[in-house]
């Protein structure tokens, strides 16, 4: 029996942490993961704030899905004040969150293929990338940190040629994902690397309660998005998932996700309606608990607001904490090398700069919970959708 | 083989080798779109020194007035170092055109001011005396003047507090913080303990002043070097201290009640009346005794004895150069029956 | 002398993040993409500080990385640069504010030759300032006695 620490800096990570693997032999048989390489204490400098500065803090928390922190903020605030934004408004949202989810998925799996080292399917991820970035830069001015929403609606404007340059960028991408689907799916060597490896069956899946693609790579066919009253509204969302539950599943599950982004983006641009973008709302006291299907799962904002909008407490949740467990429990027990184990923590997507939260543990161990949680639960309420009213 | 090497010879000549020689870059990748947030520019001759843009700014030290002594006005300079380039210094600017400029957007909706605040400004409507100096003072138009009332357009406002400085009466425009609500909760209330502390000292001294007299008062003073250094660790903000240290003493009005215990007869009226039971009568020694802890000051007791053994007085508090001034009177209220 | 000619126009670099936002981080990696082409310029990226010539330094200091950083710094061989990338490396950008979690900026921690300003550059600012300032600096550097 030894151990084999990876980290913080290794060529195969991407991101500081440390994973300290347990072996015999090759076969990994117990990991321990030891994070606080990223820790700058976002939540304690939201409080206090207006949520203008903090909305601008939230993009901040994550930089590769950085459309999803500040949405989901955004949206919740909306929810205090019940101020539903234009439908022009809508649509971009959904055009640049799908946007940001095509790049997020591409980039995970571009570092999936680095860690295997294929490196011409790597880079070939990231060159298509470009692509989205392009968009992304070009509609909002700035290639990862958009500051794209606001509340009561989104900062600017789609032009003409803009859109005409989505379809036209998209229509690329498309057919090149297809490409690098069929390369994955009939590469022998890219199977032995990824079939049954990394496995997390169903129930230990709900267990862990991991959450987004991992979660949908092992067969749980849920998806915030299906809760989202603009996806429920306009868009027939069926969410994808497959059964397989190893490696193989999850990079499949994120080429396939970015299809059916493709083709809500297209639906979106096709049928985006004319209008306002952007509504006058101001924001009151009260709290509120939001969730969001960010490219790497549920994503929850529950915070509590002052007069004038003004942050007086607030709890982040991101995705990456669940999958990391999933991964360390599950997926890395009987991982036949070393050199898997770390493909299999780059499956899971991981993103630490978002998982660096803090919880509040007193002296006896138990956790202090954030005060207006009870509150808020009670007073959850989304948007009502327009097609179940009638 | 020759042919064959004059043939590739050929084909290398005609086709890729000047490309392959003059190999660059392709020029796009280096070139932003319109749109791109770059550093903002600064048009100094535009700017109206409000400060909107250093109060906005997410970072803290990216953006900072400074005087220009040539022209005589203050202008932004903004640290690239520290610049997170999100633009909302620009999207809050309130001159026209924008004193600030990056790419092309930003200056889309200029309908929607977002200004976050940390101080309101409100006119109080009973003090204003309607000189109308601030109307003048306003550089962006956010003060209204309509049916005879000054109001203040809150969604315009950029918190730059030129009206404060142009109004002629104190108090008729009010300035509030409205973050850190919490810890301005927390320097009140200490500030109310010290100064009671400072009081109850000198109750003797008080005790002998006598009743009914309104001449007869008393002075003493409150330096605040100590209890500044106390309010900075709540929140290290001298500027929002001083200012909500002014606005409670303007407005403190404090009752102090002394008691004095040779002149009581028992006759236990005052240990009914008393609404939290902070005056007791306790049957071993056979005495009224009172809790100053639980006394609310409501002056029941005052008002109930006939033998005048509580005694009432009014403190007053005025802040003047880092002391603060306090003056004790007898009070006023008559004694019931 | 034919160590300096080839060590001009190959350079090794290890990117290190030291609590960012992520932002500055994949844009160092979209630099690999066949668009921008880092190995063109001879600049061989690689996360190995012993192999390589110059830290790209990302991110504000977070606490455990305030000694690491220094440790990490010592493990490069002579000569060695180092650039540091963001708002967030060169000043704690939108971190920084009244708050005690972050060490940054990172030249109180390590020596920076250079900076790229903006939250986050774009990559051709980045690949820039690389091939601008290292070579330069790895001339010019002076072993410490
Ligand atoms: S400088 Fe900006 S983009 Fe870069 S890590 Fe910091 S916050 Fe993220």
């Amino acid at each position: 029996m030894s151990y084999v620490p990876i980290g913080p800096i290794h060529p195969g990570l991407k991101e500081p942490l440390r994973i300290k693997l347990k072996t015999e032999g090759e076969r990994v048989v117990d990991a321990e993961v030891d994070l606080g390489y990223f820790y700058r204490g976002a939540e304690q400098l939201a409080r206090g704030k207006p949520w203008q500065k903090v909305a601008y803090l939230a993009e901040r928390v994550c930089g590769i899905c950085s459309d999803a922190h500040p949405h989901t903020l955004i949206e919740g605030l909306e929810r205090i004040v019940d101020c539903e934004p234009p439908l022009r408004a809508q649509f971009s949202r959904v055009i640049m969150g799908e946007l940001n989810r095509i790049h997020s998925h591409l980039i995970a799996n571009a570092i999936w293929f680095l860690a295997v080292e294929h490196e011409t399917l790597g880079i070939y991820n990231l060159n298509t990338r470009e692509k989205v970035m392009d968009l992304l830069e070009m509609i909002s001015g700035n290639r990862v940190l958009y500051s794209w929403n606001i509340v009561g609606g989104v900062r600017m404007d789609f032009k003409e040629s803009h859109l005409k340059k989505i379809l036209d960028n998209l229509a690329e991408v498309e057919s090149e994902v297809y490409r690098y689907r069929k390369m994955f799916k009939t590469g022998a060597l890219l199977g032995l690397r990824s079939k049954d490896i990394g496995k997390m069956t169903k129930e230990e899946a709900i267990e862990v309660r991991a959450v987004g693609p991992t979660a949908r790579g092992s067969g749980i066919k849920f998806d915030w998005r299906t809760k989202h009253p603009t996806y429920v509204d306009h868009f027939d969302f069926k969410p994808i998932w497959r059964d397989e539950c190893d490696n193989y599943a999850r990079v499949m599950m994120r080429f396939d996700e970015i299809l059916e982004s493709i083709k809500i983006v297209k639906k979106a641009v096709d049928e985006l309606p004319d209008g306002p973008i952007r509504k006058e709302c101001e924001i009151p006291r009260g709290s509120v608990d939001y969730r969001y299907e960010a490219p790497r799962g549920e994503l929850a904002y529950i915070f509590e607001t002052a007069k004038h909008g003004i942050i007086k407490e607030i709890t982040i949740r991101t995705p990456t904490i669940m999958n990391l467990e999933a991964c360390v429990r599950y997926m890395f027990k009987d991982s036949p090398t070393i050199a898997d184990a770390i493909a299999i923590y780059q499956t899971i997507d991981p993103c630490i700069a978002c998982t660096e939260r803090v919880v509040i543990v007193d002296e006896n161990g138990n956790r202090q919970d954030f005060r207006g949680v009870h509150t808020v639960l009670r007073n959850l309420k989304p948007f009502k959708s327009k097609k179940k009213d009638r | 083989m020759s042919s064959v090497i004059w043939y590739l010879y050929e084909f290398a000549r005609k086709t890729w080798i000047d490309r392959f020689l003059n190999a660059k870059t392709d020029p796009e990748i280096a070139e932003a779109p319109s749109r791109f947030r770059d550093f903002p520019e600064v048009q100094k001759d535009l700017c109206i020194s409000c400060g909107a843009c250093v109060f906005s700014c997410p970072s803290q030290g990216a953006i900072k007035l400074v005087r220009d002594e040539e022209r005589e006005n203050i202008f932004p300079v903004i640290n690239k170092s520290s610049c997170i380039r999100c633009g909302f210094c620009v999207e809050v600017c309130p001159t026209e055109p924008k004193t600030l400029k990056t790419g092309e957007n930003y200056l889309i909706m200029e309908e929607y001011r977002i200004l976050p605040q940390e101080k309101v400004y409100i006119a109080d409507e009973y003090l204003c005396i309607r000189c109308k100096k601030c109307l003048e003072a306003c550089k962006i138009g956010a003060i209204n003047f309509k049916d005879n009332v000054i109001s203040i357009d809150q969604s315009k406002c950029v918190s730059c507090g030129d009206c404060i400085n142009a109004c002629p009466v104190k108090g008729a425009i009010k300035e509030t913080y409205i973050i850190n609500i919490d810890e301005q909760k927390e320097i009140i209330n200490t500030l109310i303990k010290s100064l009671e502390g400072t009081i109850n000292l000198e109750v003797e001294r008080i005790r002998k002043l006598p009743d009914h007299d309104p001449d007869k008062i008393i002075k003493l003073e409150y330096p605040l070097a100590d209890y500044l250094q106390k309010a900075r660790n709540i929140i290290p903000n001298d500027e929002m201290i001083i200012k909500t240290v002014e606005k409670v003493t303007d407005r403190l009005k404090m009752n102090i009640i002394t008691w004095d215990d040779e002149k009581c007869n028992q006759c236990r009226l005052c240990v009914n009346e008393c609404p939290t039971g902070a005056i007791k009568y306790d049957e071993k020694i056979g005495k009224v005794e009172r809790d100053p802890e639980k006394c609310l000051r409501c002056t029941i007791c005052y008002q109930t004895c006939p033998f005048g053994v509580p005694g009432l007085y009014v403190a007053r508090f005025l802040l003047k150069n880092n002391v603060i001034l306090i003056t004790l009177k007898p009070s006023q209220i008559p004694i019931r029956g | 002398m034919i160590k300096e000619f080839i060590r001009k126009r190959s350079i090794h670099v290890c990117l290190v993040c030291t609590g960012g936002c992520n932002g500055c981080d994949i844009e160092v990696a979209a630099l690999l993409s066949q668009r921008y082409d880092l190995e063109q310029y001879g600049i061989y990226y690689h996360n190995n500080p012993r192999e390589s010539d110059a830290l790209l330094v990302t991110g504000t200091v977070a606490k455990q990385w305030q000694e690491k950083l220094v440790e990490f710094y010592n493990k490069v061989p002579e000569p060695k640069a180092v650039v540091a990338i963001g708002a967030c490396a060169l000043s704690g950008g939108i971190f920084q504010q009244e708050s005690d979690k972050v060490g940054a900026p990172v030249s109180d921690v390590i020596p920076v030759d250079a900076e790229v300003p903006g939250c986050p550059p774009r990559p051709a600012e980045i690949a820039i300032a690389v091939l601008k300032y290292v070579p330069p600096t790895l001339a010019s550097y002076r072993r410490k006695i």
